[in-house]
């Protein structure tokens, strides 16, 4: 079973079904003999069969003997077509069994290895740019760019992050975690180029989720008026919604774009006879190419499917549907058109299968987007047990016994069913939840528009995401005071996804608007009766932000259903003297751990929750700063938000003029890098400890703020 | 006429029904819907299920009189309208009927479209009922479509192409001379 003939690429066979010659004294037969005689009776676990290569992922990672002479892309130029689709099988492998143990993004990865290998088969990276879009489906690109041997730290303190990011790779061209700037950004590095005369390719890797943005669209246009020479791959998984599932099954297309993709893919009526008219124009040829061209450009347009036609009405040039898991014809494509002097902006539909090649993957609901440790065998998530669910769930739950009661109670997301916690919504609720795609500007303005006739719109944006639509927010919902209630999930620090999901602006942002009600539960009840008040407030605009992560354990209102809090009203939780701690949404439970870490040193705090940072509770800041000696704001977001808002309070009001020490502790000026979340408020200065040290430091007992562990 | 195409409201509930959700397209090409309609009037059809049969007349032998007929002497049975099934019970089925012979007609009637279709069913009596087979065919489409690309890049960058990137591509040509 060791030296199996079926291991051995085959040499420039012109197509990968045919039958393996009788094995040859080439060298790389000698090295899998030697990859195999080390492992004794190891049974063979990625071999090739008719239908394909074949991974077998029962035991231990299989041997990988062409991907561990790959360090970097210059070492696949001279690979047969062969020994690159066995270069794929195993880079399939390597992943499978690397996210096996990290967690990470699992399946949007297996479905472009074969474009990643073709893409730096072809093109010579790094002078030639990728970029791909989003960036979650990276992980073939790391580990063919010189990243193999750290991939095991993908997502941790310190190690690699889960996103392509500049600073850590020449061959990481953009910086990527939102979508839909790829060919933006493209076009951006395409058009310096130019104007710096030099010769690299550009190619930017674009999802069809990705391309329901606007920016997409603006992107293109742009590129077709410009016509500088840029390829665009879009990679058309039929995956437009995150995490790809609703609670009952693949979630559908969102939208027109998803439906002209579609017939993209599945006109032939007419295309046969383009391929008639076609014949005949190549046969014509020659000089009077011109003609001909003209003609099947006036052909396509009357009678392609409509799809082709939208970009290139935009001005691309479209090439496809093409098999985006066959690598002689991605192969094929890209050095034709590499080779082109002129090809202008050109747009390659290629269509994958997510999670192609891992069968749990490619069989589950959620086709495993987004997974935590498994086991490669049966591809089950090793999901540790909370006592406690997510924040999310709680959200939806609340948000659903609220919608009960009324029925103008409706939920917008853009894309993020899953992460938004709206799949339960909607499943309970199909009529009343709208899904609009990747369109965080549309999803607001949307709300805006169902808000101004009486509906009561709830919009579930990640906190980062909702940066896109932020001038939404001001112009369509903020400056009209209409009662939109914005659920700002994964606010704070947001753990391994990193910088480019943090959640650490909304405060400031939205407390800076004049009309909008902003606040933060301190916990999973609060965050129920949070929903209730929002539900409650129809004549202003309003939202909540709330973490990643699992509540603490509190009791919870009676059938999950919160009551509206008073507006503008926080509360005291712990009585103490000389110094305060007020503190704004969940961070306010290690500002309870700190007081009590604080009663070993003889200190007594008090602790508060402010609950609002917008209208601020005045009587609540005011008895604080006029009976403590030391007031303490904590917030887990930039600095512009609460504690200014406190400190622009207190000095309007002369109390700073007194007596009074006051502190603001914030998310510090600078990005926080990807990590576990313990780590990430530590490097943060938020922790416990810092928070304990930061009163002892103003009570003039700094030695003991050094001490405390 | 316009032809039917079927659309998706764009921010439509996931799950929602979309079976009949056939709006009339404003300025489209009157040959890329009449693809959409063929196909989805297949569709609605049933798989296998030519245009013709739809509404019932010999292939590709009708003039447009037998069409006309044809189709209104479906219409007549199937019209919502018209009381010949009970009403309430197969309501469904009907009204996706007569869309199906709706769209059939839309194409059949007009001349130009009619040609195409007929043209596509004599090059491959299979095909139009056959969507498995996609991928062999998509080789073909897309490598004729890098033929006509590698056209128009050698003819792009001529003298009365005044695109930004067709000057910064002819300003360096030059230099390098």
């Amino acid at each position: 079973m060791e030296v199996s003939s079926s291991l051995i690429a085959t040499h420039a066979a012109p197509s990968p079904f045919t039958k393996a010659p009788p094995p040859s004294s080439s060298c790389r037969r000698q090295f899998s003999v030697r990859a195999n005689a080390s492992g004794g009776n190891r049974k063979v676990m990625i071999s090739k069969e008719k239908s394909g290569w074949k991974i077998d992922f029962s035991g231990e990672k299989p041997a990988t003997p062409l991907l561990d002479t790959i360090n970097y892309p210059i070492h696949m130029k001279n690979l047969s077509c062969p020994d690159l689709e066995q270069l794929s099988a195993e880079l399939r492998a390597e992943i499978v069994y690397t996210v096996s143990k990290t967690g990470g993004h699992l399946s949007a990865s297996l479905g472009v290895v074969e474009l990643a290998v073709a893409l730096h088969h072809v093109f010579n990276t790094p002078d030639d740019k990728i970029i791909w879009d989003v960036g979650h489906q990276s992980y073939p690109h790391k580990i063919l760019t010189g990243r193999r041997s750290r991939m095991d730290t993908i997502r941790q303190t310190s190690g690699l992050a889960g996103f392509p990011k500049r600073d850590e790779s020449i061959y990481d061209a953009f910086g990527a975690g939102h979508s839909s700037t790829s060919i933006s950004a493209g076009l951006g590095m395409a058009v310096a180029r130019d104007l710096l005369g030099k010769k690299n390719h550009v190619i930017s890797v674009i999802g069809d989720g990705a391309m329901t943005a606007g920016q997409a669209y603006e992107a293109m246009n742009n590129s077709g008026y410009l016509d500088s020479n840029l390829i665009v791959v879009l990679n058309d998984n039929k995956q437009v919604s995150l995490p790809t599932a609703t609670l009952d099954g693949p979630a559908k297309p969102v939208g027109a774009l998803s439906k002209a993709l579609t017939k993209l893919q599945a006109s032939t009526k007419f295309r046969k006879l383009r391929e008639a008219a076609k014949s005949i124009t190549k046969q014509i040829g020659g000089p009077t190419h011109d003609v001909a061209a003209k003609v099947d450009e006036y052909a396509r347009g009357m009678i392609s499917a409509s799809g082709s036609s939208l970009f290139e009405e935009l001005g691309l040039y479209y090439i496809g549907p093409v098999d985006g898991h066959n690598l002689e014809d991605l192969i094929t494509i890209f050095q034709k058109v590499k080779a082109m002097p002129a090809p202008g902006p050109v747009l390659i539909h290629i269509v994958t299968e997510k999670g192609k090649g891992y069968p749990p993957a490619e069989a589950a609901p959620d086709k495993m987007h987004g997974v935590v440790k498994f086991d490669p065998n049966t591809g089950k998530q090793f999901k540790s047990k909370s006592p406690t669910l997510s924040y999310t769930q709680y959200f939806a739950e609340s948000l659903i016994k609220e919608a009960e009661e009324d029925s103008k109670i409706v939920a917008i997301h853009a894309a993020m069913g899953g992460g938004t916690g709206l799949n339960y919504f909607q499943k309970r609720f199909p009529e009343r939840c709208f899904d609009v795609g990747i369109a965080e500007q549309h999803a607001v303005t949307f709300a805006a528009g169902l808000a101004a006739e009486g509906l009561k719109p709830f919009c579930a944006i990640y906190s980062s995401f909702l940066q896109r639509g932020y001038d939404q927010v001001v112009h369509d919902v903020d400056l009209q005071k209409l009662p939109v209630r914005f659920a700002l999930d994964r606010a704070g620090l947001v753990g391994a996804d990193g910088p480019t999901h943090c959640g650490a602006f909304d405060i400031t942002y939205m407390a800076c608007l004049p009309n909008m009600i902003v606040m933060a539960p301190s916990d999973e009840a609060e965050l129920m009766h949070m929903v209730a008040t929002a539900a409650a407030i129809d004549d202003r605009p309003c939202c909540f932000r709330f973490p990643r992560g699992n509540g603490i354990g509190v009791a919870l209102p009676p059938n999950n259903k919160g009551t509206p809090l008073e507006i503008g009203k926080g509360r005291v939780i712990m009585e103490g003297t000389r110094v305060a701690i007020l503190g704004y949404g969940s961070i306010v439970q290690t500002c309870i751990k700190a007081a009590n870490s604080l009663r070993a040193h003889d200190i007594f705090v008090t602790v508060a929750d402010a609950r609002f940072c917008k209208p601020l509770d005045r009587e609540l800041v005011r008895t604080l700063a006029e009976q403590h000696e030391i007031l303490v704001t904590v917030e887990e977001g930039s600095v512009g938000g609460f504690g200014s808002h406190v400190s622009h309070f207190l000095s309007l009001n002369g109390l700073l003029d007194g007596h009074l020490k006051l502190r603001s502790m914030v998310l510090p000026d600078r990005y926080i890098d990807h990590g576990s979340p313990q780590d990430q408020i530590e490097e943060a200065g938020l922790s416990t400890r810092h928070i304990a040290a930061t009163v002892l430091s103003l009570m003039g007992r700094p030695k003991e703020a050094l001490q405390l562990k | 006429m316009s032809a039917l195409r079927p659309t998706f409201p764009l921010a439509a509930p996931i799950g929602g029904g979309d079976g009949f959700r056939r709006g009339r397209a404003g300025a489209a090409a009157a040959a890329s819907s009449a693809s959409a309609a063929a196909s989805s009037a297949s569709a609605s059809a049933g798989v296998g299920v030519s245009l013709y049969e739809v509404l019932g007349v010999a292939e590709g032998e009708g003039r447009a009189e037998e069409i006309k007929r044809a189709y209104r002497r479906m219409a007549r049975r199937l019209h919502p309208d018209a009381a010949a099934s009970p009403p309430g019970r197969a309501t469904a089925e009907q009204a996706r009927r007569f869309i199906a012979v709706r769209e059939a007609y839309d194409t059949l009637s007009d001349p130009h479209r009619r040609a195409l279709y007929d043209r596509s069913l004599a090059s491959s009596p299979s095909a139009s009922h056959q969507e498995l087979d996609e991928r062999s065919h998509w080789r073909k489409h897309w490598q004729d479509q890098i033929a006509e690309l590698c056209w128009r890049s050698i003819d792009k960058d001529s003298e009365d192409n005044l695109s930004w990137g067709a000057r910064m591509r002819r300003k360096w040509g030059e230099s390098l001379n």
